[in-house]
């Protein structure tokens, strides 16, 4: 039977304090961290349990850590990325709701690691709680002595902000996020210089995604073979799933990883709303992939989902039943990245757009067969050619929702289909 | 140095040359937009996209350093990196990209000021498509005054950032800005700016488009009905490299833009110096040769007046005769003159007109505006290697020690006051030579019509030591002639002769003059040419 970790104890109405958090064994893993552990043993122990990066990419994040140049020439920074707005995903917000001091354990053990003495929590600027929450949080810590000067007499020292950010997505983008906290535009940065050499004020920087820290501890706790013991080897661990759209039981829902994509749906969310077929699932976040009816016999794991040609990306899962209009609910993801392009690189600025306004055309009925070979061409000039994966989100969905369901997109010029009916 | 393949062809770069660069260096063109040598590079465009052997997808140029890697690595046992510029994917790319940059471009070129040197033209016409797929109504921003001198036509921006980062970068000055968001991005002045820095100019030099348009070219003949000069700015001391643009029919010059020299102006030039041909077509200009006789001053013609002047001046003894050079003038025109004064008139006064406009100089991050506002200082130092300063000379003509001035000017403006002026008044012979009517040829005894800076050809040395030649663009006023030509006339009657152009005194001023030693005139700088080698100069004596 799979042990909830992250989301353990979220019922209990004090799961948000301190006081609760210790009582249940909380700040064990950076007591440890900061009298026993030299940065290089965090950093072997985090690379040894495999963990990846929960905001999307999945990259690794001991190897990650592991970038930061030894010497100490310029300070490091550690920014929590808190920025969650990938539309279908609500995880990080439940974490930082109901047990914020597993995050801030994380970023602290991640601060010892990488040797910064600052740490900032990214907030997306919509979650007013979240960010009051975090603050109350780590009021309690500096009043602990567990941050500020010289914690727990180890002489190491380290503060930690809260900066909220003002609601645009592309301050998710880790570049993005850096320039936002620099009082810049959230224009997203070249690489090279990656982060981790040149990062915030120019200085080394990591940005974890709040998901990615509270496993954290969690590794310091139990060691890396537990964590690796969850799930697939290459990928493991526990993870907090978000299921939405049409279910009977939406929700979050913390299962080791690889569950599969099927029994997510039908035990975990309880089937499809009013007993309908299930037409198709997009499951890492509206930026990935969608998987029709067919394929959705898949666990939920970076390997497996590449492997059918989507991502596990931030694990939003968004369940659509047969009623779904396919084209529509097209237009509500490319209208959300039109909307959220930063508008710094080319093909991205203009395409979104133009894929925007054409799927409106085929939406009125007025289009001709040759839009949606347009509609292709247009996502297949975004993709890759941006400066960051704000493009690539944008032209994934529209690249596999056209070839998946062309049908109902040709219904629109070859039927007289009115708006939002499936075809 | 690292060895890289692009395109099939070998080329071996320094460590660290973009790849656009290098790509450049092999003679081809590689299309972009947002990328400029002098700013900060941020490859948003899109637009110089290729293929590099080993990455998984199409990459900037612009953005992408060669870099020497280890010898097992290299591809095919010796290149750093392979690049393709040619394939179909790259092209399909960078139509994609211009179709993009095109969407809601209002192609208006037959009203637009930038046709005929429009980027967005050139490469659509080279690499884009020739139909427009899109069918919907184009965004229509409203235009922006941004400032005293620049206008922004929405419309047409492409969003490189070149401008932005212009004035980030190079004034500090910061007014422009992105505003809003992505398809509604647009470039506008912060609120409550404006954008009025001494080199907003620039901004729509390196606009590739035709969205910030320069007032002062509104609506001008085309750039390719005029004729070009490459000379170098008359307006300050620093020397910028200008592109003059004049039309033959009328005279007249329409716009002045800077020319890259890395060591002097690199890509800009100042607002004041692109605009001061208003000032010089302004000027109420000498156009005659003119003698005053019975206290009137009047037309007359070049060769009887030369010799008056080669009669009057020997009549003088040395000592009562002085030449005052100019620093407007050429090194060629100062050293004959002096040459003439010194050598065949046994003359050691010999001075340099010290009345000239000096304000503060204007220093921006990454470029500094001369307060010294005239262009050949140093040189007016270097080939007169004056014997006396003008106060002393002025208070020897007080006591009526010297008689006879040799006054070479070519100021735009005159700035003696009132002391000088009434000084000068007691001279028994005046000689002026200047381009403009002032107070002074009304006491002048003779008064030559010169050239001014766009309209004639020699050297000037700017305040680094630099000597760069210039070059007429355009004719001198009326029957004036260039300075060089009157002072070689009267160099012949005192029997220098040979010196039928500037060109031909400059072996003599390579010889003479320190730190002009290995300078070749004709190897100084070709017009046209994209970089001018220029030979540094040691300052005299400093």
């Amino acid at each position: 039977m799979f042990e909830k970790v992250l989301t353990a104890n979220i019922e209990h109405p004090d799961s948000h304090k301190l006081s609760f958090y210790e009582k249940n064994g909380g700040y064990s893993a950076f007591r440890r961290v900061i009298k026993n552990m030299s940065p290089d043993d965090v950093i072997d122990v985090v690379k040894r349990s495999n963990l990846r990066g929960r905001g999307g990419a999945g990259f690794p994040t001991g190897v990650k850590w592991g970038f930061v140049p030894k010497s100490n020439e310029k300070p490091h920074y550690l920014l929590v990325n808190a920025d969650e707005s990938e539309p279908g995903t609500f995880k990080d917000r439940l974490l930082m709701d109901e047990n914020p001091h597993i995050v801030l354990e994380g970023t602290m053990i991640g601060a010892c690691a990488i040797g910064c003495n600052v740490a900032y929590f990214y907030i997306r600027g919509e979650f007013v709680k979240e960010a009051k929450i975090i603050e109350t949080a780590i009021g309690e810590l500096y009043s602990k002595g567990l941050l500020g000067k010289n914690i727990l007499g180890s002489g190491y020292n380290l503060d930690v902000y809260v900066h909220r950010g003002a609601g645009a997505y592309i301050c998710g983008e880790e570049t993005g996020l850096i320039e936002s906290l620099e009082g810049k535009r959230g224009w997203p940065r070249i690489k090279p210089p990656f982060p981790a050499i040149e990062g915030f004020l120019r200085c080394p920087t990591i940005v974890n995604n709040v998901e990615t820290l509270a496993c954290v501890p969690l590794i310091i706790e139990r060691g890396s073979d537990w964590f690796k013991s969850i799930g697939p080897e290459m990928g493991p661990g526990p993870k907090l799933f978000c299921l939405s759209g049409h279910l009977n039981n939406p929700g979050v829902f913390e299962l080791p990883m690889g569950v599969n994509l099927r029994e997510l749906i039908y035990e975990h969310g309880s089937g499809i709303k009013n007993g309908k077929k299930l037409k198709a699932v997009i499951p890492g976040g509206s930026s990935v992939p969608v998987l029709s009816a067919e394929e959705t016999d898949v666990n939920m794991d970076f390997e497996s989902l590449a492997a059918v040609g989507t991502m596990l990306g931030s694990a939003g899962t968004i369940v659509m039943d047969e009623d779904t209009c396919m084209v529509d609910a097209l237009l509500n993801i490319t209208h959300f990245y039109r909307h959220e392009s930063c508008g710094q690189c080319t093909p991205c600025r203009e395409g979104t757009n133009w894929a925007e306004r054409i799927l409106k055309k085929i939406l009125s009925g007025h289009a001709e067969m040759k839009d949606i070979d347009l509609l292709e061409e247009v996502a297949d000039h975004i993709n890759f050619r941006t400066i960051c994966p704000l493009g690539d989100a944008a032209a994934m969905p529209i690249q596999s929702f056209v070839k998946k369901f062309r049908h109902e997109f040709e219904a629109y010029i070859t039927k007289d289909v009115k708006v939002g009916q499936p075809a | 140095m690292p060895f890289v393949k692009i395109d099939g062809e070998d080329l071996e770069v320094a460590q660290g040359t973009i790849v656009l660069e290098a790509i450049k260096q092999l003679g081809k063109e590689i299309p972009h937009y947002c990328y400029h040598q002098g700013l900060k590079i941020v490859a948003s465009c899109r637009m110089c996209l290729v293929k590099i052997q080993g990455f998984p997808k199409l990459v900037p140029s612009c953005q992408t350093r060669i870099a020497g890697i280890p010898r097992e690595k290299k591809a095919d046992g010796k290149y750093d990196m392979v690049v393709i510029t040619n394939d179909q994917e790259v092209k399909d790319a960078q139509e994609s990209i211009l179709e993009f940059l095109l969407l809601n471009h209002p192609v208006d070129c037959p009203e637009c000021d930038q046709a005929g040197e429009c980027l967005l033209q050139d490469y659509s016409y080279r690499y884009g498509k020739d139909k427009s797929r899109f069918d919907f109504e184009k965004r229509v921003p409203d235009r922006k005054d941004l400032g005293p001198e620049i206008l922004l036509v929405t419309t047409r921006c492409i969003l490189c950032s070149r401008c932005v980062r212009f004035t980030q970068e190079i004034t500090g000055t910061n007014e422009l800005m992105v505003r809003n968001r992505g398809y509604h991005s647009e470039i506008n002045v912060f609120p409550g700016q404006s954008l009025n820095n001494k080199l907003s100019m620039n901004t729509a030099d390196i606009c590739p488009v035709g969205a910030l348009v320069t007032k002062d070219f509104l609506f001008k003949p085309r750039n390719w009905r005029y004729q070009n000069a490459r000379s170098i700015c008359p307006g300050c001391s620093v020397g910028c490299n200008i592109k003059i643009e004049s039309m033959e029919e009328n005279n007249q010059i329409f716009r002045i833009k800077p020319e890259f020299n890395a060591d002097v102006n690199q890509w800009w030039m100042c607002d004041e110096g692109r605009l001061l041909y208003h000032k010089y077509k302004k000027l109420d200009r000498l156009e005659y040769p003119l003698h005053q006789a019975n206290n009137e001053l009047n037309r007359t013609n070049w060769r009887y007046l030369i010799q008056q002047v080669q009669q009057k001046l020997s009549e003088y003894s040395p000592k009562e005769i002085a030449l005052v050079g100019s620093g407007y003038a050429t090194n060629e025109e100062n050293y004959l003159l002096q040459k003439i004064f010194r050598e065949a008139l046994d003359c050691e006064n010999i001075a340099v007109n010290e009345k000239f406009v000096r304000t503060e100089d204007t220093v921006y991050p990454k470029f500094t505006i001369k307060g010294e506002k005239l262009p050949n200082y140093q040189g007016a130092l270097d080939a007169l290697n004056p014997t006396i300063n003008f106060a002393e000379l002025l208070d020897k003509i007080e006591k009526k020690e010297i008689k006879a001035v040799y006054f070479l000017d070519g100021s735009p403006d005159y700035s003696l006051d009132d002391k000088e002026f009434e000084t000068l008044k007691k001279l028994n012979y005046l000689i002026l030579q200047d381009i403009k009517k002032s107070p002074l040829i009304e006491i002048a005894h003779v008064v030559f019509a010169g050239a001014s800076g766009y309209e004639k050809e020699g050297t000037f040395t700017n305040y680094k030591n630099t000597v760069q030649r210039i070059f007429p663009a355009i004719l001198p006023a009326g029957a004036a002639k260039p300075d060089f030509e009157i002072i070689a006339d009267l160099a012949q009657l005192f029997g220098f002769t040979g010196y039928l152009r500037a060109g031909m005194i400059f072996p003599e001023i390579s010889q003479e003059l320190e730190g002009y030693g290995d300078m070749d005139y004709n190897r100084l700088g070709k017009t046209g040419l994209p970089k001018m080698v220029l030979k540094k100069a040691q300052k005299v004596d400093a």
